[in-house]
């Protein structure tokens, strides 16, 4: 199990290689010289040369791509273009926002699914069964700013409970957890429901309903720990998502994400930004996508056994 | 498990109700009040000032008995993103460093004169170019230390060297300290307009100390009525009274900028207590602030002009009859009403509104389609010959495009529009390539008309004997008889020739017709009821040195 752990953490190092060189190239292509996003209107050919000498920006972008990767190494991540301030402190101060944001919506989420999913198989082609799908397909289908603003009037204009925006306190993280949280449930809970339906037909099932085991212990203890797995894939899936950033509900409720930072970067050209927040991203997801795995093995032995060996 | 037809009839009733339910309650939670009308209004509040005795402009009525509310929270719509004043020009970032910072002189909002501010008194020598300037009294930066004659110079010497503020003192040969109150600046020829360039924020003057020993944070320490107490990129910027202020100190202790980029939730925000000003509501919004009874809706015309440069080196760009054609193609009346809903003003002048010199009687370019045929026919070109393309960002600029678009094809002149974002779209303009042919663009700076002309039009004789475009020159006009005439303009002292001197060159430039200007419009800001002293200015950098809001 050490050393499937060591090898996945050893992957991180190309996936991360090959991160940086796409953004740097996407970022090559993009329309419009970066210098000029932060060079005044007063700048002259010799300002506009020294600034871009001190950007890093000359070379080809092979030349560039290694230089950032050296200082990448040293865990410096570079300096933004327009705020002058460190990377790394632009991203840490944005990443408990993000934690925060993401770990609240899973949880809305899961709360939502899992329930809602069960409910649903066991229930399969039932009145329960065809309202738990259609409140699936409608947290699916309505966009979260909508759905963003429309609760924002009602429990922050209406009724007063939680601030419109800002992420100050624990009450400013609920409404855009249940925006995000609402769109990431509909998926969750059809997964629930197709997961738990395979189980609930299998022959060990029936053994024991026939053994004489309650239906409770059926669904929860023997059935809802089978139908797992892909829950997990998806939680999974899902959790990286939200990690990489909600960039609409972090706009509508002015919530400090990394969504926003990147977002915003991007359309200063502010490349050390870009580039900085989609590594460390990139390896949270990394991170997160291990943890799930290791998970897969507590919830399934067979899967513990395929690591070890 | 079956289901019977009497629990389909049932099912399907239940989710017609929760339907029509969900549908209903979207409409009471999304505001379903009619909309008033909106139209073009009278602005409700022009800024007022008045002076102290230091030359501080205050605004409003902030009381001595009436009780204020310790902080004031301000909801932006742009972030602040840079502290150093020489590193950016922002309207953000402006606004702070009015609250942390001093200039040598300030800008009554009221006459638009130049008056005292670090500077308590200044002489001019005989031929324009020396100044003399004597400072106030016991200045010191937020940290306790005095602020001196060398700290002018240094910041003055600095900004030679930023791209932000060079401009600003290209014509500056020297600065000294003489002693701790007094500094000498002494330019390379008069000019007219260069102390309104002074009290622009990127002159603010900073710690030498402080940048010497950390130029990162340094810039950030002024000698304002506030300090920097924390900023969060991305979220917030707090600042707090600055106690030790030679010339009292703020009603407020704490001011708060927070972002907010969607203008609902800036609204709503506002509506619901935790901002107490909202600037730049959406214009579909101000009914909602209107009809409020806490709230208060001020509106404030602009001299943020619209306009569409024609980069006069693209082929068909280059003929002054087909420039003049566009020119009768802009229905600017109708892009008010639709693009701006009414809430701004038509602009036919290349100076800016509220400038010195602005010529009343410049000929217009009226919407003519008959005289843009006229042009057309004069250029050589014939209908189906030309097309263009016109850069837009937002969707404003796309729907006046739009209407543009569909008056050029009424003559012959195909447009078509590149809608890309505002990076890309600076991006573009600011290449040395100059690779676009129109563009909607706007003009934001209030320093001074020949600033504004020499930005907008102006260009640079070079060692070689040719001419280079100034930064912001969007139509890439290079034109020696141009550069004369502001020069000339520039150095004219007596007040009533200079004016003629720029309605020449007005009527100059309405005959080379480098840009269309299109409109100003309103700056709109929603605010809790009995807020004072903020001074709303007209280039949308405001100053909330005085803003008080009783408790």
């Amino acid at each position: 199990m050490h050393r499937y752990i060591i090898k996945r953490l050893l992957m991180l190092i190309p996936v991360l290689l090959g991160v940086a060189f796409i953004i740097y190239a996407i970022m090559n292509v993009a329309e419009g010289d970066p210098v000029y996003q932060v060079a005044g209107p007063d700048a002259t050919e010799e300002q506009l040369d020294a600034l871009r000498e001190e950007m890093g920006l000359n070379g080809s972008l092979l030349e560039r791509y290694f230089r950032y990767i050296f200082k990448l190494l040293r865990g410096d991540l570079g300096t933004s273009y327009v705020s002058k301030m460190d990377v790394m402190q632009l991203y840490l101060q944005r990443l408990p926002n993000t934690l925060k944001l993401a770990s609240v919506a899973m949880i809305v989420a899961v709360v939502i699914s899992v329930p809602l999913g069960i409910v649903a198989a066991v229930n399969q082609n039932s009145i329960k069964d065809t309202v738990s799908m259609i409140l699936a397909l409608l947290g699916l289908s309505m966009p979260n700013f909508w759905l963003g603003l429309l609760l924002m009037l009602l429990f922050s204009l209406k009724l007063g409970w939680f601030p419109s925006g800002g992420a100050e306190g624990l009450r400013s993280v609920v409404l855009p957890a249940v925006t995000v949280g609402v769109g990431l449930a509909a998926l969750l809970t059809r997964t629930t429901r197709s997961s738990m339906l395979d189980v609930l037909r299998q022959d060990y099932l029936r053994t024991a309903r026939a053994k004489g085991v309650s239906e409770k212990r059926v669904v929860f203890h023997h059935a809802l720990r089978n139908a797992l797995i892909p829950i997990i894939t998806i939680f999974g899936v899902q959790f990286s998502n939200v990690l990489g950033g909600s960039v609409l509900a972090e706009t509508v409720f002015a919530w400090p994400g990394v969504g926003r930072l990147v977002v915003d970067a991007i359309d200063q050209r502010d490349i050390p930004t870009v580039t900085g927040a989609l590594i460390m991203t990139t390896m949270l997801v990394t991170i997160v996508n291990l943890i799930v795995d290791i998970v897969y093995a507590y919830v399934d032995p067979r899967i513990k056994a395929q690591y070890t060996k | 498990m079956v289901v019977s037809g009497h629990w389909e009839e049932r099912m399907k009733k239940t989710l017609i109700v929760l339907l029509a339910l969900m549908v209903c309650a979207s409409f009471v939670f999304a505001g379903g009040e009619k909309e008033a009308a909106t139209s073009a209004t009278t602005p409700a509040a022009e800024s007022a000032g008045t002076s102290t005795a230091a030359g501080n402009v205050k605004s409003g009525d902030v009381q001595k008995d009436v009780k204020y509310k310790d902080t004031v929270t301000i909801g932006i719509a742009n972030d602040v993103n840079n502290l150093d004043p020489q590193g950016s020009n922002t309207d953000a970032n402006m606004m702070v460093f009015y609250l942390t910072h001093e200039r040598l002189v300030n800008i009554d909002p009221d006459t638009n004169k130049v008056i005292p501010a670090l500077a308590k008194s200044w002489t001019v020598s005989a031929d324009g170019c020396v100044y003399d300037f004597t400072l106030c009294d016991g200045v010191t930066f937020t940290n306790g230390t005095p602020l001196t004659a060398e700290d002018v110079k240094y910041t003055y010497d600095k900004a030679k060297t930023s791209s932000f503020a060079s401009q600003k003192v290209a014509d500056v040969i020297s600065t000294e300290a003489i002693d701790d109150t007094h500094v000498r600046v002494t330019l390379a020829k008069a000019n007219q307009d260069w102390l309104t360039l002074m009290a622009h924020g990127g002159m603010s003057i900073m710690s030498k100390a402080a940048c010497e020993a950390d130029p990162v944070n340094g810039p950030r320490m002024g000698s304002g009525m506030f300090s920097l107490e924390e900023w969060v990129p991305g979220s917030h910027c707090s600042f707090v009274r600055y106690d030790g202020y030679r010339d009292g100190a703020a009603p407020t202790r704490k001011i708060i900028l927070k972002l907010y980029k969607e203008a609902s939730t800036r609204l709503i925000a506002l509506q619901t207590g935790e901002i107490d000003v909202c600037i730049d509501p959406s214009t579909t919004d101000l009914s909602r602030i209107k009809a409020d009874a806490n709230l208060e809706l001020i509106q404030t015309p602009n001299v943020v002009m619209l306009y569409m440069p024609m980069q006069m080196e693209k082929p068909g760009l280059d003929n002054v009859h087909v420039r003049k054609a566009l020119a009768y193609c802009m229905d600017k009346d109708s892009i008010v009403f639709a693009a701006f809903d009414g809430l701004a003003t038509v602009h036919n002048n290349y100076i800016n509104r509220g400038q010195f010199g602005l010529n009343e009687n410049i000929h217009v370019y009226e919407y003519n389609l008959d005289k843009a045929k006229e042009e057309l026919a004069l250029s050589g070109y014939k209908p189906g010959d030309l097309t263009f393309h016109i850069m837009v960002d937002k969707e404003y600029k796309k729907t006046a495009a739009l209407i543009f678009q569909d008056a050029c094809k009424k003559i012959g002149i195909n447009i078509i529009l590149e809608e890309m974002e505002t990076a890309a779209l600076k991006g573009k303009l600011n290449d040395a390539a100059l690779d676009y042919e129109l563009c909607l663009y706007q003009f934001t700076d209030d320093l001074g008309t020949d600033y504004t002309l020499r930005n907008q039009c102006g260009s640079t004789l070079q060692a070689d004997g040719t001419l280079k475009k100034n930064g912001s020159n969007r139509p890439n006009m290079k034109d020696q008889k141009f550069n004369e005439m502001i020069d000339a303009a520039l150095v004219e002292t007596d007040s009533a020739k200079r004016e003629q001197m720029y309605h020449d060159i007005e009527n100059y430039l309405d005959e080379v017709c480098p840009l269309v200007p299109i409109c100003t419009s309103y700056i709109n800001i929603g605010v809790k009821k009995g807020l004072v002293g903020a001074i709303w200015k007209p280039d949308a950098k405001h100053d909330f040195r005085f803003i008080a809001l009783p408790e």
